[in-house]
């Protein structure tokens, strides 16, 4: 059986790429896909994904706090933050319980980029 | 209003970054090469005078920054494929905010203004009237001709 993934992210571009790449490349089922901190604690509490992606810089509730809450009520939950966002951020939601994180640019046409993104994705499962 | 010449100096030390992270967002988001053909210059003034914009609001405690991407024409915003309009806004708002965020890996940027946290890019139509402040602009060409014009301003916060 496939795994399962939520999607969150304020840019529907991106998550049309992030879907795709879970789809195509990594033969996930996407359960849902959102655009805020709200949206992924709900759809989160939904159903309950294999992993949820999030994306820090979001309106109404950004992606840390929203990792924060589902973290306090899942803490098994894999949370892969997927994120433009440098400096302490990294280690900050490290720290926080999220399970692996991916820097943009989404660089999907390179190959190398592809294949550390699988590679986050397989340690967050072999953890 | 007098802008204060330490940014400018400031700025002048990061010369090299501006172009090269907007070469790799072009071929991040559009797929294809960019190249810088004029060499980008400082300004007192961020310029407004194209019909697409996407302004994206930084900062932190001690300055105030904003990141402006400009299209001549529709054909140069378009590079970037979409289904529509609001889609290639958003497209282009997320290249904004990753410019950003590639910004604050850098240390001769974050050496000199620190780590900035990014607001929600947002588009205008027509011209834009930017307050002064020392603002590193230019142009990335794609081997395809279009031209992706992108600024960055930044001045001490006012307190």
């Amino acid at each position: 059986m496939s795994k399962t993934v939520v999607v969150v992210d304020d840019s529907k571009f991106l998550i049309k790429q992030i879907v795709d790449f879970f789809e195509k490349q990594l033969e996930f089922q996407v359960l849902g896909t959102g655009n805020d901190g709200n949206e992924a604690i709900e759809l989160y509490t939904k159903f309950k994904p294999d992993l949820i992606t999030l994306d820090i810089t979001m309106p109404n509730k950004d992606g840390m706090d929203a990792m924060k809450e589902i973290i306090k009520d899942f803490p098994d939950a894999n949370i892969l933050m997927i994120s433009a966002v440098r400096g302490s951020a990294m280690l900050e939601c490290m720290s926080a319980g999220a399970k692996g994180y991916v820097e943009k640019p989404l660089k999907f046409a390179d190959s190398e980029f592809v294949n550390d993104f699988k590679e986050t994705v397989s340690e967050i499962f072999n953890q | 209003m007098i802008l204060d010449n330490e940014i400018k100096e400031k700025l002048e030390q990061c010369d090299e970054i501006f172009p090269a992270i907007g070469i790799e967002c072009v071929e991040a988001f559009a797929g294809v090469k960019g190249r810088v053909v004029e060499p980008w210059v400082i300004l007192e003034r961020l310029p407004g005078n194209n019909p697409h914009n996407i302004m994206l609001g930084t900062g932190n405690n001690l300055y105030q920054a904003i990141l402006a991407i400009s299209f001549k024409s529709d054909a140069d915003m378009g590079l970037i494929a979409s289904s529509c309009f609001e889609e290639l806004i958003d497209a282009w708002g997320e290249f904004a905010n990753t410019y950003c965020g590639m910004l604050m890996d850098k240390s001769e940027f974050t050496g000199n203004f620190g780590y900035l946290t990014q607001s929600i890019p947002q588009y205008s139509s027509g011209d834009v009237f930017y307050s002064k402040a020392w603002a590193f602009c230019g142009t990335i060409v794609t081997t395809d001709d279009h031209e992706i014009n992108i600024g960055f301003a930044i001045r001490k916060l006012l307190v």
